[in-house]
């Protein structure tokens, strides 16, 4: 995707719109300079394969990536945050093929742990899922690119979602480590508090969950339980994974009674339920709906289907501003996806969960 | 390959990005939708795509 303008006296941003390469913002001119520069962040050599983007199956070399990256507004800086963004998200459990040529409106939520938050200033505090943050703006706008110029998911074109959701422009958070009464969502999976993580799941936008009242667990949690427990959101359908933000007000109130991450999933995973009586619609419409239905479902009138296999497939975190009594729930785009953790440099310690076995095929 | 109506400019832009144009000009698509198809509806579309499958798969 590399090519000169026919001249000087051209309007740079206006050409790049008419050769369709940006995501219908204003894109910055990659000049020979700005590339080098974050090509060297890279590490150079130009012509190396980080990977291969479906559903087009372009090549995204290292030079490509850099072109991308000044495309998007990133500093040289965030340049490794969204290299190893790309790479977890070409993990073959992660199934980008489908993501990004689904009907859903699922987009890669990546939320980044570590210090290398605070050495590109990148939002995890108030407004965490908002505008107004280059570095959580622009890295997310860099995989956005990567994923229509080399992946070639154009809208109604190869990327067959119906609707689509706000997150397609740019979906990047921090994890509050500091905001947060627990060990970081990274620690927890085995890193240690040093390293430097991004964890990217396919998501459906943040839905809010108020609640200004309770001043224990179980109240904040079943108003998180009563967000979740719909027929509505694909993981109610087709199960796998979700993420549930926890602001740090509620965090501190669930925290001050002693319960930990895990007892906080394990309530949350316990009481999010449907009945199969709802999922099914009473067999309303015929069984070949049912039989699409993940196979462990159980099939008969008031059973209690859980969204998601088990307590762990509800990624947590704690993110957004110290004030307010906030959390909200993401859900994923089901079991034909699973949520990858990569570590900046490339170790992987942390469990990548293949929900289906399909990736083992 | 079996896909409904809806997804044929995919299909044709994806096969040619793998180098197997022939994968989207041989496929089957049967009229689109299915996800909200009634049994009878979905024996209807199985009933009419069947020849095409059959050509399809053999030589």
């Amino acid at each position: 995707m590399t090519a000169t303008p026919p001249s000087d006296n051209i309007d740079l941003i206006e050409w790049y719109f008419e050769r369709g390469w940006t995501d219908g913002l204003p894109v910055v001119p990659p000049t020979p300079e700005a590339v080098a520069a974050m090509l060297e962040s890279l590490g150079g050599e130009p012509d190396h394969l980080e990977a291969r983007i479906p559903p087009r199956w372009g090549s995204l070399t290292r030079e490509v990536l850099a072109v991308n990256l000044v495309l998007a507004g990133c500093l040289p800086a965030y340049a490794q945050v969204v290299r190893a963004a790309v790479l977890a998200l070409t993990s073959p459990h992660f199934n980008l093929n489908g993501v990004q040529a689904t009907t859903h409106m699922a987009a890669p939520l990546l939320v980044i742990n570590g210090p290398i938050r605070h050495e590109i200033q990148l939002n995890s505090g108030a407004n965490v899922f908002g505008s107004g943050v280059r570095a959580n703006a622009t890295i997310g706008r860099a995989i956005r690119l990567v994923l229509l110029n080399v992946g070639g998911a154009w809208p109604g074109d190869l990327d067959k979602s119906t609707l689509g959701h706000p997150g397609k422009y740019t979906f990047c958070i921090g994890e509050n480590e500091e905001a947060s009464p627990w060990a970081p969502y990274h620690v927890e999976q085995g890193y240690t508090a040093e390293d430097n993580t991004v964890f990217c799941l396919a998501a459906e936008g943040p839905h809010s969950v108020t609640n200004h009242v309770a001043n224990d667990p179980q109240g904040i949690l079943d108003s998180l339980v009563s967000a979740m427990s719909t027929i509505a959101h694909n993981n109610a359908v087709s199960s796998g994974a979700c993420a549930v933000i926890l602001g740090p007000e509620h965090a501190s109130t669930i925290a001050a009674k002693n319960w930990s991450r895990q007892d906080v999933r394990r309530y949350l995973w316990s009481n999010t339920t449907n009945t199969y009586d709802d999922i099914s619609f009473g067999g309303r419409y015929g069984q070949i709906y049912n039989r699409n239905l993940p196979k462990w479902y159980k099939r008969e009138k008031g059973a209690r289907i859980p969204i998601v296999p088990s307590p762990d497939d509800i990624h947590l975190f704690v993110a957004g501003g110290e004030a307010g009594r906030f959390s909200a729930f993401l859900p994923g785009w089901g079991h034909m996806s699973a949520p990858v953790l990569r570590e900046l440099d490339g170790r992987s310690l942390a469990r990548d969960t293949c929900i289906d076995g399909t990736c083992e095929l | 390959m079996v896909a409904s109506s809806e997804f044929v400019a995919a299909a044709e832009r994806q096969s040619a990005a793998l180098g197997l144009p022939a994968l989207a000009t041989q496929a089957v698509y049967v009229p689109h939708p299915i996800q909200d198809a009634t049994d009878a509806e979905m024996r209807e579309k199985a009933r009419d795509a069947f020849k095409a499958i059959v050509d399809a798969i053999t030589v």
